[in-house]
């Protein structure tokens, strides 16, 4: 694993996790000290802002934001807490590392919808009915890195990766 | 009955034993009803609290309704044995002594699989609602604590001189079982540690999932201009990226104090170039220096007036003048075009001293004569 490596997935705008199996690798990279260090430095130089803790690594903007990036600064934010919302709201057990599984999220899903889950799963999916999103549902907590198949070839199991904890520890500090 | 004979009943009537167990319509034969394996309450039948704790403990199954009894009974009969013993010296209080010893022993041992089985229960327990979790993991380590100040009570009863010197045989056995005991103790306490994280995570985690739910609520009715706050109160510690995809890196957009501070740092750096110009190479060659070779007219025109000529041309041709201009000049040009530039020179301009004739010599020259 090297610097060049590491920005190249970054730049891509993810969320790299310790426990994750795809950019596993670049987050244990990172947690070597020296390795940090270099790598911010040259971050810096290129205007971005290298960020971590507890096993997640992410890259923000060093300057202000321009106002077309701050709507969807926003607003992405938004999208990503509704999804967890809805995850704890049919599974409350779940955190970095837990194992979850799409029929039991389905099963739930049937047994536990309400008004409230269906309110926000409107806000995500705009009238579509929850059966035929679910689908749409792990695609979409898989785009923000927040799980990852556990196996390639395994579309029930999905691991929470630690991307999970930036946005509970952002909820903590907004209090 | 035998033991034996316990097994093959139980074997013959697995079926009804099941369908009690998993609480479902049953209706056991007579045999069956008689055993001890099973007790009617009301119209139905439960298993027996014995057969019942054999399938939990053996199969490592546990209900949170446990309760773990102290041992106060049992060492309150030892201390009875011990009494007795004292006054009468009697062997069979002392067999008593050491049977009770061993069946505080096995209680211990039972107990210490019980809480390690309800811990790893409680820990990979996802059907309840969270707060119920914490209100029964609560309840158990209230349990757990009890059961702590319990063996330590047991073993300070049996390393009391009253017991653990009433005999050698008592001492011996005392000694052989304390190690496992102090492993009982340790387990509890660690037991009671991994509970405590355990109930304090589950409570973290029923808080952020309400707060989370108080967002998510908030987002829905648009009134959650302090998610907003927090963003860009410090944009620079959160995750900003636009297009979240593999194809597309992180992409930002400039805005106009940014270009024109990417203009100015330009400008600097522009300004503070100076570029050197640079100098055209060229080498300088002397020029070549060329002897001028002249042809002397005056000199062959002299002896033409002092000699004549029948043919000019070849007097110019064979002229001593001609001859030496020819050695020193590095002209390229022939004698022959030579000799007849210079008989250009003599015969074009008006001279009364030439006469053109019509013949042509051997250099097909036209003969010119001088007189």
């Amino acid at each position: 694993m090297d610097i060049a490596t590491t920005f190249k997935v970054m730049m891509k705008g993810v969320i790299v996790s310790r426990n994750s199996k795809k950019y596993g690798e670049i987050a244990t990279f990172l947690l070597n000290d020296e390795n940090y260090i270099n790598y911010e430095a040259l971050l810096h130089k290129l205007g971005y802002e290298l960020n971590g803790e507890n096993g997640y690594f992410f890259l923000s903007k060093s300057s202000a934001l321009a106002t077309e990036e701050i709507e969807q600064f926003v607003l992405s934010h938004k999208k990503v807490f509704m999804l967890i919302a809805i995850l704890k709201q049919l599974m409350p057990y779940i955190y970095a590392n837990s194992i979850i599984r799409y029929t039991e999220f389905v099963s739930e899903l049937e047994s536990k919808k309400d008004e409230l889950l269906e309110e926000k799963w409107n806000y995500i999916f705009k009238g579509q009915d929850l059966k035929s999103s679910s689908e749409q549902f792990f695609e979409l907590l898989q785009k923000e890195h927040i799980v990852e198949k556990v196996e390639k070839n395994d579309a029930d199991s999905y691991m929470v990766l630690n991307t999970l904890d930036y946005y509970l520890s952002f909820l903590e500090n907004m209090e | 009955m035998t033991h034996i004979e316990l097994i093959e009943l139980m074997y013959k009537n697995r079926k009804l034993l099941d369908d009690i167990y998993r609480n479902r319509e049953n209706a056991p034969s007579e045999e069956l009803e008689k055993s001890r394996l099973i007790t009617k309450v009301g119209e139905s039948f439960e298993l027996s609290e014995s057969y019942r704790n054999f399938v939990d403990v053996t199969l490592k199954r546990i209900n949170y309704g446990i309760v773990f009894h102290t041992y106060s009974a049992e060492l309150q009969e030892l201390l009875k044995y011990q009494t007795r013993y004292d006054l009468e010296q009697k062997e069979s209080y002392l067999e008593d002594i050491l049977e009770l010893i061993k069946s505080i022993f096995l209680k211990l041992d039972k107990r210490d699989q019980e809480i390690r089985t309800l811990l790893v229960k409680i820990e990979n327990e996802t059907s309840l609602e969270l707060d119920l979790l914490i209100e029964k993991s609560m309840d158990i380590l209230e349990k757990i604590k009890e059961v702590n100040r319990a063996n330590s009570e047991v073993r300070e009863v049996l390393f009391s001189d009253k017991i653990y010197l009433l005999d050698k045989s008592i001492k011996v056995l005392v000694d052989e079982i304390n190690p496992q005991m102090l492993n009982f103790i340790e387990n509890i306490s660690i037991g009671l540690d991994r509970l405590k994280q355990f109930i304090a995570r589950t409570r973290k985690l029923r808080q952020q999932n309400k707060r989370l739910m108080q967002l998510a609520m908030d987002i829905l009715h648009e009134q959650d201009e302090y998610l907003e706050e927090t963003l860009l109160l410090n944009p620079k510690s959160y995750y900003l990226t636009l297009y979240r995809s593999q194809r597309n890196g992180v992409k930002t957009y400039p805005d106009g104090s940014e270009s024109s501070k990417v203009i100015r740092k330009l400008n600097q750096h522009l300004q503070s170039v100076t570029l050197k110009k640079e100098q055209r190479q060229f080498t300088i060659t002397k020029p070549k220096e060329e002897p001028l070779a002249l042809v002397n007219m005056d000199i062959i025109e002299a002896d033409l007036n002092k000699e004549g000529s029948k043919d000019i041309f070849l007097s110019i041709y064979n002229h001593e003048e001609l001859k030496r201009f020819m050695q020193e000049s590095y002209s390229e040009t022939s004698l022959k075009e030579e000799s007849f530039k210079i008989f250009l020179q003599l015969v074009v301009p008006h001279n009364n001293h030439v006469k053109l004739t019509k013949a042509y010599n051997n250099h097909e020259v036209r003969i010119a004569q001088w007189i």
